[in-house]
């Protein structure tokens, strides 16, 4: 029987909206809560990102989220009751500056960092190859390095959300697309494949997606898709203990426990399909990374896929009330896996209360309609 | 249009697609990953090693005429061999690699001739050093002279086994049993196809009786259900299975080994056709999922093209036959003209896959065959998970292949899921997944590439 009410229906049930879910449950357990997602567990961005998280930020909403949310991934196993938990690895981050602009941004951004307690190194060249000792050094002018970032498995790390939620009396259903979504009198009425929901209150979680279902109501927010394409590799001898980010390139490189190494980079394509392979991609991504990191010539391709993430003007998340009362968004502009746990919390405080003391308030969608942009100097 | 057609794989439907093709006046490129041409069933093994053949004096002599025709186009083609075609994207743009550089070639047409991997059922100590696919240890056989064991069991369900035990037989193993799931019985039940198929099944009767003269007797209804071994195989227990496919309490039979074959039918390798977005179907029986061709072997996708078993199981017959009337319409369509009729060879085709359909009666595999599998089973190698952590995930609500595979990584290993999709499917059907399973995406790379080649543009010739 598919569900036909709820109080706060939650809209796209990756990362960010089982987190909305989860948080909205922890705060009131009577809540009566609905998930729903046009298709399956883990097959938007969600599971599809290259599973790294960090707290190298610039600004004090990113920060204190990504630290809130390391606390929780850190705890994962006892906060989800996931005993296998999710395969946290804090073996740090290093994001590679090749021009001085870039370092002057790491400079900054490291004092804002060191104020709000997270742990953070300015590295000069001959400091980065130290650290890293496969790294090429050609064009390098220095690198930040964060010890409290690394990996996780997006797939266990949404499967104990998925579980804690239901076990919380969510509702979650999956193949099952809100496809318009309209005022009623009092909250909203979206149509589904398996019937309408009435709800009070739409938290919309569909990430890229939004504006399919904002637009026809008159909200205009400026949301749109960057596809992004990633790898896995075959597994190798472990050499490489951090995340490599070279902005410069927008390449990311980092090995797994059990050797394989995932490299992710952008390319500028023309939009289209959000989950394709551009035939360029693949020749392109071996040559950065074996730039960067020459040894990995040495191993074999083993499958590539694709995504898309958010892109804000600022690239900053939106998080908030819209213009429409009841009717709220929550997407992350490329932070989705690793700042969910927060946003989640976030958000529930909003909906339940109203209002926030976050820092996070400034990523309101109204920021938009008055001009004043948030910037963020570790965007990569 | 320039006329250029890439055939990828070199077995009989790739080299007769390769032949007319290059009758018709096409530019061909032939590509694939083995150092000579043949295939699995048409291997042939190094020069230097001066093998004795293996296999009936009919199909040697199939094989002798194919390549020997082969041999008459070889030099008006592009030989790529030791290459991986590796990525397929609509165009068609065909990317491949060998050790050391990659080249994207844009060809008009691509014929795809993979062939098809092996399939096995899950049972406890199936993953076991010393349990083989009896495809593998003929492919031994074949192409280095390698004989995989001394004593050996061999459990599955179609033809494959028999040959396989007669080589085997031949090469000096000791069969110590052969269970087949069904009897071949099951094709009487066609006399038609039985006729049409009258060569193949006097072949049938020629392995028959080497077995014989071995003092083999093939046990029908009877399959291995637990291999035993601590560092490798040592024994295995063999029962009677019912028409449910459940073992029959009480029946079961220790049997010593130091070598259990499987076959239980073939997985298609149409992660190609697939990746370049070609519509495809789920038949179990015919290979798993399959690109949905024309009967010229034309895809949804234009310009890509497939033949031979890599589009279907039809055996080795049917593949040349088909390689021929699809290197004809390819070539056509990269010439831009009309394709020549293949009168001769869409007769051929048509009596051998009448054949083909009664032979694959003795493929049906009931729904009880995945209840061997226990708890501990492993079921997807490459990532270690086991029936118990499906179980897990299917009570999860997860039953959609994509969901299972990203709530438990089964499928996401090496091989891709060529080896544990279809025994996932079928599982999670048990627990009401649905029937049959949706279309599965391929993505690059088909192969493992390594990343130095990829990087490394040689130009495409």
């Amino acid at each position: 029987m598919s569900a036909a009410t709820a109080d706060v229906l939650v809209i796209g049930a990756g990362t960010v909206g089982l987190a909305c879910a989860w948080a909205l449950l922890e705060r009131d357990p009577t809540l009566d809560a609905l998930v729903l997602d046009a298709g399956d567990f883990a097959c938007g961005g969600s599971g599809r990102n290259a599973s790294a998280f960090r707290t190298l930020w610039s600004r004090d909403f990113n920060i204190l989220m990504s630290k809130e949310s390391l606390a929780v991934f850190r705890d994962a196993a006892a906060v989800f009751d996931y005993p296998a938990g999710i395969d946290l690895r804090e073996e740090g981050y290093l994001i590679l500056a090749h021009d001085a602009a870039t370092m002057a941004g790491f400079r900054e951004a490291s004092a804002t960092l060191t104020r709000l307690g997270v742990p953070c190194e300015l590295l000069d060249p001959d400091q980065t190859l130290r650290r890293c000792s496969g790294l090429s050094g050609e064009g390098l002018t220095g690198a930040l390095f964060g010890p409290e970032c690394g990996t996780a498995s997006p797939f266990s790390y949404l499967d104990a959300l998925l579980g804690a939620v239901r076990r919380m009396g969510g509702r979650v259903e999956f193949r099952r697309p809100v496809e318009r979504l309209a005022a009623e009198s009092t909250g909203y009425r979206a149509e589904t494949p398996g019937g309408p929901v009435s709800a009070s209150r739409v938290i919309l979680c569909t990430d890229w997606a939004a504006p399919e279902l904002l637009s026809p109501l008159g909200i205009d927010l400026p949301i749109t898709a960057q596809p992004k394409e990633a790898m896995v590799t075959v597994p190798g001898p472990r050499q490489l203990d951090v995340t490599l980010m070279a902005p410069k390139t927008g390449l990311g490189v980092k090995q797994l426990a059990r050797g394989n190494f995932i490299l992710s980079m952008t390319l500028d394509r023309p939009p289209g399909s959000q989950d394709g392979s551009t035939p360029t991609w693949l020749a392109a991504c071996a040559r950065e990374s074996i730039t960067l990191y020459p040894a990995l010539a040495g191993l074999a391709a083993l499958r590539c896929w694709g995504g898309a993430i958010s892109k804000t003007p600022d690239m900053q998340a939106i998080m908030g009330e819209t213009e429409r009362a009841g009717l709220y968004v929550a997407v992350s502009a490329y932070k989705g896996f690793m700042l969910s746990p927060a946003m989640g919390r976030v958000m529930a405080e909003i909906v339940l209360t109203g209002e926030t003391n976050h820092p996070a308030r400034a990523l309101s969608p109204a920021r938009f309609a008055t001009g004043v942009l948030e910037s963020e100097l570790l965007t990569i | 249009m320039s006329g250029h057609v890439a055939i990828v794989g070199t077995g009989p439907a790739g080299l007769a697609a390769a032949i007319e093709a290059a009758r018709t006046g096409a530019r061909v490129t032939l590509i694939d990953e083995a150092p000579r041409e043949g295939g699995q069933i048409y291997r042939q093994p190094a020069p230097e090693l001066d093998l004795p053949p293996v296999g009936l004096p009919g199909e040697l002599a199939r094989k002798a005429a194919l390549l020997a025709e082969f041999g008459t186009v070889r030099e008006k083609l592009e030989l790529r061999f030791q290459t991986t075609a590796h990525s397929l994207y609509p165009g068609p743009e065909l990317q491949i690699a060998d050790a050391t550089a990659s080249a994207r070639l844009t060809p008009d047409a691509v014929i795809l001739a993979t062939g098809v991997g092996e399939r096995a059922i899950p049972f406890p100590g199936w993953t076991l050093p010393g349990v083989l696919y009896a495809g593998g240890a003929q492919a031994l056989l074949k192409a280095q002279g390698v004989r995989a064991g001394d004593r050996v069991v061999i459990s599955g369900a179609g033809a494959l086994p028999l040959a396989v035990g007669a080589q085997m037989a031949e090469a000096g193993a000791e069969i110590a049993a052969l269970a087949l799931l069904h009897s071949p019985v099951r094709l009487l039940m066609d006399p038609l196809a039985l006729w049409a198929g009258r060569g193949i099944v006097a072949e049938g009767l020629q392995y028959l009786a080497k077995l014989r003269r071995a003092g083999v007797r093939p046990q029908t209804g009877w399959a291995a259900i637990h291999a035993h071994g601590v560092d490798r195989l040592e024994a295995v227990t063999l029962a009677r299975i019912g028409g449910d496919g459940q073992p029959v309490a009480g029946s079961e039979r220790h049997v010593e080994a130091d070598l259990l074959l499987l076959n239980y039918g073939f997985t298609a390798n149409s992660e190609l056709a697939r990746m370049a977005g070609a519509e495809h179907r789920y038949d179990p029986a015919m290979g798993g999922w399959l690109p949905v061709a024309a009967r010229d072997g034309a895809t949804s996708v234009a310009g890509v093209y497939v033949a031979g078993d890599g589009a279907g199981l039809r055996g080795a017959l049917v593949a040349e036959a088909e390689g021929r009337i699809v290197g004809a319409a390819a070539a056509a369509h990269a010439l831009g003209g009309q394709s020549v009729a293949q009168g001769a060879a869409e007769a051929r085709r048509a009596r051998q896959e009448r054949f083909q359909r009664a032979l694959r009666r003795t493929l049906d595999l009931p729904g009880g065959v995945w209840n061997w599998a226990t708890e501990d089973t492993t079921i997807c190698r490459c990532e270690g998970i086991t029936a118990g952590r499906l179980a897990r995930a299917f009570a999860d609500g997860h039953l959609t292949l994509d969901g299972i595979k990203r709530s438990t990584r089964c499928g996401m290993g090496w091989c891709g899921g060529r080896t544990c999709l279809q025994a996932t499917a079928a599982l999670a059907r048990a627990a009401g997944g649905d029937w049959p399973p949706a279309e599965m995406r391929a993505r690059p790379v088909a192969r493992p590439v390594p990343l130095g080649a990829l990087a490394n543009p040689a130009d495409p010739a």
